[in-house]
């Protein structure tokens, strides 16, 4: 059969089954299953399940995956998120808009401590969102800035989607972590000043709190020392280059299990309780990557990916132009796939695009975090907006969506940006040597 | 059932707990006393695997896969259900030969043993395919309810 003809059906079949409800990972692994079969014959294609799924799962590498994701399960466990979010409320929470920028400085300090962003969404869905409606906050607007606010969760390390995006370019993990940094800490400023501007404007929507005693306010601070104990263990242990990303995971996961432990925060059955839930999230997560794989060896005996890099890399509109043509793809595909199936079905293609065009491959790490953010609070699959409305049911979608808008304008502004000066997301891993 | 899932779980979640521990334990071994700790590598891969096979079938009972929610979410009680019963028939078409193939991977292992303590590989393999069979078989259950009308709580404890 015509090569161009299967992998034109093998995408069909793929979106059809994820409109069926198909697990991602399986409507992968049936798609590229079945068009490798018929274009290799169904012996290999079933030889290709009885080893792929097994040399992934076996994957040292990817045990980053469950190591971060238990880390966060047992800080978030832990009520390290409380504390994240009762220390900015101390602080700024008399100001308007306060409750708004203790969300988002909560959100970038478990961002620091989770890979996730979902994770953070959820999180903070439970312990912001509550307190800014019950202070009168606009509930559209408030779980708005928590649907932005859990998209810091994949830019400020450590990230899942950096690791996925690092082991399949092959490109160093511990730049990439670092180079989400600067990014990360420009959208806390930029989503902060939205947010002054809007209590500004809209002074009734963002009402002002109690002042906290400086006494108060130092104690909550003082709350924060196991966030940083833990961020400055994974980071400084890999910036120092003792450990790979990997042991950083597993550090991490047993420090915050350690800490947890000796705080009293962490007794049997939160334990118990964490470790299931990062099983939940991580099975689901590898699940994909094994879909992934198998979808990506069909690709490859297609040469669809050879096929979409020529006629990329030849287009008339320029690197740039190729660039923003990507970003726009990005968007559409946002808008219907989870940000995982997105990275793991388009980075084989996109990348060597842009490796071909000149452009860095840390560089492009972040940029390509930063249009899987749009995914995450844009309509129709925005995920963090559906978690939100999951546990906040009386909030509808729209609502919600209608919240994150000022933020998506503002990441589109921190995306020119990121695209126009390389240098803000290139110079803190240009430190490393 | 459920207990035993709940069982199921508790123990597959334990070995993330302890591939963290094994990683911890080596690095600590490694710049203290220049050591390692035996087989650490080979044990937090298998264990990495079963975990996550049996995380899946799991998961493919409850139905609380990653999924793409854009059609469901617009229909009502009785296109919900069409929709899920067609979903998890696929991916019992999908397990049924994983874990056949995973099984025929199995008795291809032979005498291949774990690098410092010669552990039979085959005997985590033979777990990881257990939990790969475990999920075909859930999957037959699962379908097996919905067909009959009913509903399976996701996320029970």
């Amino acid at each position: 059969m015509d090569k161009n003809l299967v992998a034109a059906l093998g995408f069909a079949l793929m979106f059809v089954l994820l409109m069926l409800r198909v697990p991602i990972g399986i409507a992968m692994g049936i798609s590229g299953v079945l068009g490798f079969g018929l274009l290799s014959g169904f012996s290999p294609a079933l030889n290709l399940l009885a080893n792929v799924p097994l040399s992934v799962l076996t994957d040292y590498n990817l045990s980053v995956i469950p190591m971060f994701i238990l880390m966060g399960a047992f800080c978030s466990t832990a009520g390290m998120s409380r504390e994240l979010f009762d220390a900015g409320l101390a602080w700024v929470g008399h100001r308007r808009g306060g409750l708004a920028l203790a969300a988002i400085g909560a959100c970038a300090g478990f961002a620091a401590i989770n890979g996730s962003s979902v994770a953070t969404a959820a999180t903070m869905s439970q312990v912001a969102l509550p307190e800014m409606r019950k202070a009168g906050y606009d509930s559209g607007l408030s779980a708005g800035i928590i649907a932005a606010g859990g998209t810091l969760g994949i830019m400020i390390p450590p990230s899942v989607i950096f690791v996925l995006y690092g082991i399949m370019t092959e490109t160093d993990i511990t730049k990439l972590f670092f180079a989400g940094v600067v990014p990360g800490l420009l959208a806390v400023s930029f989503y902060s000043a939205l947010v002054a501007f809007i209590a500004h404007r809209h002074p009734d929507a963002f009402p002002a709190g109690r002042r906290y005693a400086w006494r108060e306010r130092f104690k909550a601070l003082s709350n924060l020392w196991p966030t940083l104990a833990l961020f400055l263990l994974v980071l400084g242990s890999m910036y120092l280059g003792w450990v790979t990303v990997t042991e950083a995971a597993g550090l991490g996961a047993t420090g915050a299990l350690a800490i947890g432990v000796l705080r009293g925060q962490l007794d049997r059955r939160a334990i118990k309780r964490a470790l299931i839930d990062s099983l939940r999230v991580s099975s689901a997560i590898m699940l994909i990557v094994v879909g992934a794989y198998l979808f990506g060896y069909f690709l490859t005996v297609t040469q669809f990916t050879q096929k979409a890099v020529d006629l990329l890399v030849h287009l008339p509109i320029g690197a740039y132009g190729v660039l923003a043509l990507v970003m726009l793809g990005y968007l559409v595909l946002g808008a219907v796939m989870d940000e995982l199936a997105m990275i793991l079905l388009t980075v084989p293609i996109v990348y060597p695009v842009m490796m071909t065009l000149g452009f860095d491959p840390v560089w492009f790490g972040v940029i390509i975090v930063m249009a899987v953010t749009f995914g995450m609070i844009c309509p129709l699959v925005g995920m963090n907006v559906f978690v939100i409305n999951s546990i906040a049911r009386d909030i509808s979608l729209t609502r919600i969506y209608k919240g994150t808008m000022p933020f998506i304008a503002v990441d589109l502004l921190r995306l020119v940006l990121l695209c126009a000066f390389p240098v803000i997301s290139l110079w803190l891993p240009g430190q490393l040597g | 059932m459920k207990r035993a899932l709940s069982l199921f779980e508790t123990v597959a979640a334990a070995f993330l707990l302890a591939i963290a521990l094994l990683t911890f334990g080596n690095v600590l071994l490694r710049e203290t006393l220049g050591r390692q700790v035996p087989d650490w590598f080979d044990l937090s891969k298998q264990l990495q695997a079963i975990a996550m096979f049996w995380g899946i079938a799991l998961a493919t009972w409850r139905g609380s896969h990653i999924c793409v929610d854009v059609l469901w979410e617009h229909c009502g009680r009785a296109g919900r259900q069409r929709i899920d019963l067609v979903a998890t028939a696929l991916t019992l078409a999908f397990l049924v030969p994983l874990a056949w193939m995973v099984w025929t991977k199995l008795g291809g292992t032979g005498t291949q043993t774990t690098s410092d303590l010669r552990l039979p590989l085959v005997w985590f393999y033979a777990v990881s395919a257990a939990g790969v069979t475990a999920a075909a078989v859930l999957a037959a259950a699962r379908l097996l309810v919905l067909g009959r009308g009913g509903t399976i709580i996701e996320q029970e404890d």
